[in-house]
């Protein structure tokens, strides 16, 4: 049934048969198959449709690099598009679909796009559909994208989980094949703690796929030994299926493991991937090597392969990829798969494009010759060769392994800007000098080609990184290996550089005539390099071609640049846990609980969650709670949680000095049991912030913050503290979390705490007036300090409680007849007794243009933002300063935001008096009200204005009153 | 990138808050002055810079950093040090 | 109208989450508690408090170096912030109700703190004795290494404003941990 597997051999398990799908049709294959080599061994060798031509194609490779074997498997809202066929593990019931065709995979209606090939060349959308101009939005451009592409995404929300983790180590080793297992082998007997990372599904490399032997028994065999060694050693910790993607500053290491794409039925709790970040001081990277391929004409029909992937399915996966192969090699590397393809009962012929080379094993050779031209639409048929004579004749191949040489995998080497160097007798790049710290390359990944040489390396590279005794190898091959470069075909057609993106050596030459001769240019105009793929097959022979254009050296030519990640790697493992609701943490209010079961709606301030309105019986929209919630409070009496807003307790002998330094006005003379508005500005003489201070004791002050500013203010005053006056006695700690806070405010304030505070407290104007602090005991001794502070503007309290008791007070308040109110109805309230506050504290205004110039005018004492507050700038007198605005017609609305304009003027940025920072409709006030930053500020009372919104097309007559709209005099408060 | 917190020991980047250079320790004695708040010297190469390890320990660090390379070359509790 | 007492209430209430905050699950065991006092001292004038990265025990209390020149004082809630004060000199601040302690242990811990923070918590790098306060997903955490026979164990305080979220995320890195067992 599987007509091109082989009877023996191989490391899949014929006793586990696995059933799958591709497009529609059934198959089998064994455990330790790839999807790739499960459809070769099944006879398919159409795969895929090329992105711009809708070639057909199968693939090139057996491994990462593969640039044409995409598929998408799974459906639903777990399709996953673009994954490599070649490195697909199969498991039960794997689905598969291809990619990039109208119609089916064999008959594309797409196809046609080959036959306009001569128009569709490199930037031909640079050249051509210009005409109409208008038609490249709306038709050219649509055709254009529908037509080229890879995999669809499905458009559903991923039902998976990812999550990020990190993972230390002695040693990092990246690859498992000959030199990778040495180094782990060195560092793990030596007891460090290692991880071996390698990207396949089974650890051994190269070797997995090779036909020769390493101490004297199979290649694979000697890997699984390695591996089952490294498997028992508590110190080593073995990660397959996990690719080391990036290396980062700080000897961090990003490497993305896959834990269920393998299995049809994951156990519950496992997330579907991991990206690990990996601290590892020292790395080995031994990461191999990736073969080119040579570009002739009609290189990449199916059944044109690497020669070393040829290898790898004959020997790991036992799969015949074709009866009468033809190689096509420019180094020794490709007659180990002339030799490996005869063992398995294939014919072969080897065209060598080297001359001199001589050798005679029993195939039919054409030395110095070329492969220069194939024929077989779905699959390779025909071959046409030339001779060194120059004479053509063509020959019946249903495989053609092609091998340009080797190219050392260094891209990690390259992450924090190191530049690779050339080297000649390999014809290859090889890593540079400035390597990131701690790494050490060893094997193929720094041109050591053979395995003698990869295992002793591996060794010599992880003692020498660790300072321990290198492990003695086994022994292997060691043959030198003669390679030319030979990067393509002259004069062939259709002959393709980068096969992902259908880019051909004719494209590489428009470039260099156009005069994008330099790699970057090149890389850009003919996107060659840019697929999924990252070029890893097409780069170096595009150099090489570049470079004989230009006459210049490789090394000369350039490289352009490689940056994280090695592979493509899932946006959403990069987010691990971090989506949806968990996108950061919330922070919740002692109120909480209390806050839901009783009809409130919450809002985000920062990662907190706050009450915004509290629901009542039939209300329909917010503005019926917000208007009810507040005309009870300051009909009676309501209380608000207002626990976010920072709270910095300040102890030490200089705790009032030091915040002189810090406010604008003095609070070193605050009384013991007293408090204090406390602007702060910044350095520039802008606000910063502002709050209340609360003096507990002679060195004892509890400053608060806005919500929005506890954070920075914090860090402003331990900055202060630290770094300016290191000198001052004086400690600061967040006691945000610690205390829950409530402002309790309104007419009937004290009969609703006189039920909540222990009997007999003194809550008169006398026994605590205005302003006045303190500890106190509520009933059940449960410990409080209030405060007597109003932001609404109502008679008010706030009472702090240690926060395990906010929960118990919000009830007590309710039951004692206090209305809850959220965060609109303060921000009305607060509006209607114009307290600025962050609308106001934007970032531009100064204290004067808040009206607060008298606020420590007479401080003799140096503050922050003293000196840059006098500018002549931030004291001109046409500031805009802040002001109340009403309607003229009290149901017209007004408009944070909007500019203020004299009636006539025409609204220019010119003719701008200043705009609107904060609205609110008053239920006191039966009218919108406003504060807002004028040029003139006060003096204009009185006087009719124009508030204008060009966005919101509002234009509305608007005059001038006191800011503090509700009880001018102050005598709520005090009473 | 790591900054070495001399009380925490080496920590990732995402710990720290970054706020300039570190000439804003030596403020002048009788108040800011324009060169103070807005000026500052930006060499291509190494120079110190005020971290604070927000995440950790909460304390002011003054780092040298190699800001082309990120190569960091020692971190100092600022408040140890001579803001001179 | 005021007959009912103001009751403290948990951060984990019965009625929100009846099995409590924590998970056991075979290898690793998440718990909150057990309540203690907690107070920030800053400016002992005290010797032989614990270095950086470390706590240790005096006179019956728990300190832990929180950053130069602060510790932590962990120990019964009554009257601690006097305690710490008349002990160790310096200035103290109550802090019990700001964070919220859980317990960590079992053979998965170091695997399920991996899963959560950028920490080496193998035995070199995080032995008994050790403390950090360190982010476990955006959350500031102090963490120290405990005895215990349930080895590696290791006692946490998260502030208490966002402690649900973070044993939330606490359960999925354990279950995660486990679930390649």
């Amino acid at each position: 049934m599987q007509a091109d597997r082989l009877s023996a051999g191989g490391l899949v398990d014929r006793s586990a048969p696995l059933p799958f799908s591709f497009d529609g049709e059934v198959y089998e294959g064994f455990a330790g198959d790839t999807l790739a080599s499960a459809l070769l061994a099944n006879g398919v060798r159409l795969m895929g449709r090329s992105f711009k031509y809708h070639r057909p194609r199968g693939p090139l490779s057996a491994g990462p690099e593969e640039p044409n074997a995409l598929v998408t498997v799974g459906g639903g809202a777990k399709a996953d598009p673009n994954l490599r066929a070649t490195v697909q593990e199969l498991y039960a019931g794997l689905s598969a679909a291809s990619q990039n065709r109208v119609g089916s995979l064999r008959f594309d209606l797409m196809a046609v796009n080959d036959l306009l090939h001569r128009f569709l060349g490199a930037g031909f959308y640079y050249k051509t559909f210009m005409w109409p101009a208008a038609f490249w939005e709306k038709l050219y451009e649509p055709l254009i994208r529908r037509a080229a592409g890879l995999g669809a995404l499905s458009g559903l929300p991923d039902p998976d989980e990812y999550e990020v983790a990190h993972a230390h180590c002695d040693l990092l080793v990246i690859g498992s094949g000959p030199a990778g297992l040495m180094a782990a082998l060195t560092a793990g007997r030596a007891g460090k703690r290692v991880i071996l990372a390698e990207e396949d599904f089974v650890l051994g490399g190269r070797l997995n796929a090779e036909s020769f032997e390493v101490g004297r028994k199979p290649a694979a065999l000697w890997a699984a030994e390695a591996a089952a060694e490294l498997a028992a050693l508590p110190n080593v910790r073995l990660m397959r299926r996990t690719a080391v993607f990036g290396v980062y500053d700080g000897a961090v290491y990003g490497a993305l493991e896959r834990n269920t794409d393998h299995l049809g039925a994951p156990p519950p709790g496992l997330p579907r991937m991991t990206m690990w970040k990996v601290h590892a001081t020292r790395a080995i990277l031994a990461s191999g090597a990736i073969e080119r391929p040579i570009a002739f004409g009609n290189n990449d029909r199916p059944g044109i392969m690497l020669a070393g992937a040829v290898r790898a399915y004959v020997n790991r996966y036992a799969v015949l990829p074709g009866r009468r192969a033809v190689v096509f090699t420019a180094c020794d590397d490709g007659w180990r798969t002339a030799r490996d393809l005869r063992a398995a009962g294939a014919e072969v012929t080897v065209v060598d494009a080297r001359p001199g080379a001589a050798r005679d094993e029993g195939f039919r050779t054409i030395r110095g010759g070329a492969v220069v031209d194939t024929v077989g639409r779905l699959r390779v048929s025909h071959v046409t060769i030339r001779h060194p004579g120059g004479t053509e004749d063509s020959a019946s191949a249903d495989l053609v392994a092609v091998s340009g040489g080797w190219s050392p995998t260094l891209h990690l080497t390259c992450h924090l800007g190191g530049k690779p160097i050339w080297r000649d007798d390999i014809a290859a790049f090889v890593p540079g000098v400035a390597l990131p710290p701690g790494m050490h390359v060893a094997g193929a990944a720094r041109g050591d080609y053979t395995t003698l040489a990869c295992l002793r390396g591996g060794a010599a590279e992880a003692a020498s990184a660790l300072g321990v005794a290198a492990v003695e190898g086994p022994d292997a091959e060691d043959g030198a290996a003669s390679v030319s470069p030979f990067w393509h075909v002259k004069g062939a057609k259709r002959a393709f550089l980068d096969q992902q993106n259908d880019v051909t050596v004719k494209d590489v030459e428009l470039a260099h005539r156009e005069g994008f001769r330099a790699a970057e240019h090149m890389k850009r105009y003919t996107t060659l390099g840019m697929a999924t793929d990252q070029g890893k097959t097409a780069n170096i022979p595009a150099l090489g071609i570049m470079a004989e254009l230009t006459g210049r050296t490789i090394p000369e030519t350039g490289t352009t640049t490689f940056r994280p990640p090695w592979t493509p790697v899932p946006i959403a493992a990069l987010a691990g846990r971090h989506k949806g609701e968990h996108f950061h943490p919330t922070r919740l209010t002692p109120s909480h609980d209390w806050a839901k079961a009783n009809g409130a709606d919450f809002v985000e301030t920062g990662l907190w969650l706050r009450a915004q309105w509290f629901r009542r019986g039939a209300e329909k929209g917010w503005r019926d709670s917000v208007d009810r919630e507040v005309t009870e409070t300051r009909g009676g009496a309501g209380f608000c949680d207002v626990t976010t807003l920072g709270k910095i307790d300040v102890k030490g002998r200089d705790a009032g000095a030091f915040l002189d330094r810090l406010y604008r006005n003095t609070l070193s003379t605050l009384p013991v049991g007293r408090c204090r508005y406390g602007l702060m500005l910044r350095e520039d003489g802008i606000v910063f912030d502002d709050g209340t201070a609360a003096r507990l004791g002679e060195h004892h002050f509890l400053v608060t913050t806005t919500t929005a500013k506890a954070v920075q203010v914090f860090r402003q005053m331990e900055f202060a503290r630290a770094c300016l006056w290191p000198e001052m006695e004086v400690s600061l700690v967040s006691v945000t979390e610690q205390w829950a806070q409530y402002s309790v405010a309104g007419p009937k304030v004290r009969e609703v705490l006189a039920q909540i505070v222990e009997p007999g407290f003194d809550l008169s104007n006398e026994g605590f007036p205005y302003m006045a602090c303190g500890a106190a005991t509520l009933r059940d001794g449960v410990p409080a300090r209030l405060f007597r502070l109003s932001f609404s503007g109502e008679l008010a309290w706030e009472i702090a409680v240690p926060a395990r008791y906010g929960h118990g007070l919000a009830e007590a308040l309710a039951g004692a007849g206090a209305v809850p109110y959220g965060v609109e109805a303060l921000g009305v309230m607060r509006v209607e007794k114009g307290h600025p506050a962050g609308n106001e504290l934007d970032g531009r205004t100064t204290a004067a243009d808040l009206g607060l110039a008298a606020l420590g005018a007479k401080k003799s004492t140096g503050f922050i933002g003293r000196e840059m507050e006098r500018r002549e700038g931030l004291q001109a007198h046409d500031r805009p300063a802040l002001v109340g605005l009403r309607p003229v017609d009290p149901t017209a609305r007004l408009l944070a935001g909007a500019h203020l304009l004299e009636p006539g003027a025409a609204p220019k940025t010119e003719t701008s008096l200043g705009w609107v920072s904060s609205v609110a409709f008053s239920p006191s006030l039966g009218s919108s009200i406003g504060l807002a930053f004028l040029k003139g500020g006060m003096a204009r009372k009185g006087e009719r204005l124009r508030m204008w919104d060009g966005l919101r097309g509002a234009d509305v007559a608007v005059e001038v009153v006191n800011p503090v709209f509700i009880d001018p005099e102050g005598a709520r408060l005090r009473g | 990138m790591r900054i070495p917190c001399p009380f925490c020991g080496p920590r990732m980047l995402e710990e720290f808050v970054y706020l300039g250079d570190a000439a804003l320790m030596r403020r002048p004695v009788e108040g800011a002055t324009c060169d103070y708040v807005f000026l500052r010297d930006n060499p291509a190469g190494r120079h110190h810079e005020l971290w604070r390890h927000e995440g950790g320990c909460g304390a002011w660090l003054v780092v040298e950093r190699d800001v082309t390379t990120h190569e960091i070359f020692g971190a100092a509790l600022a408040e140890a040090r001579d803001a001179g | 109208m005021a007959d009912r007492p103001i009751l403290p209430r948990p951060v984990f209430p019965p009625d929100l989450y009846p099995e409590g905050a924590g998970l056991t699950l075979p290898g690793v065991r998440f718990a909150e508690g057990p309540a203690r006092g907690l107070v920030h001292l800053a400016r002992p004038s005290a010797t032989g408090l614990p270095g950086p990265g470390r706590w240790a025990e005096h006179h019956g209390l728990i300190l832990i170096a929180l950053a130069p020149g602060q510790w932590l004082v962990e120990g019964p809630e009554a009257g601690l912030e006097a305690d710490a004060a008349a002990h160790f000199g310096g200035l103290a601040t109550e802090v019990t109700d700001g964070y919220v302690p859980f317990r960590l242990s079992g053979p998965l811990a170091p695997a399920v703190l991996a899963r959560l923070s950028s920490l080496d918590y193998g035995d070199d790098a995080f032995p008994v004795g050790a403390a950090a306060r360190t982010p476990m997903m955006q959350i500031g955490v102090v963490i120290r290494r405990l005895a215990d026979e349930d080895a590696p164990a290791f006692a946490l305080e998260t502030p208490r404003s966002t402690a649900r979220d973070f044993a939330h995320d606490m359960r999925a890195a354990m279950i995660s941990a486990r679930s390649r067992e």
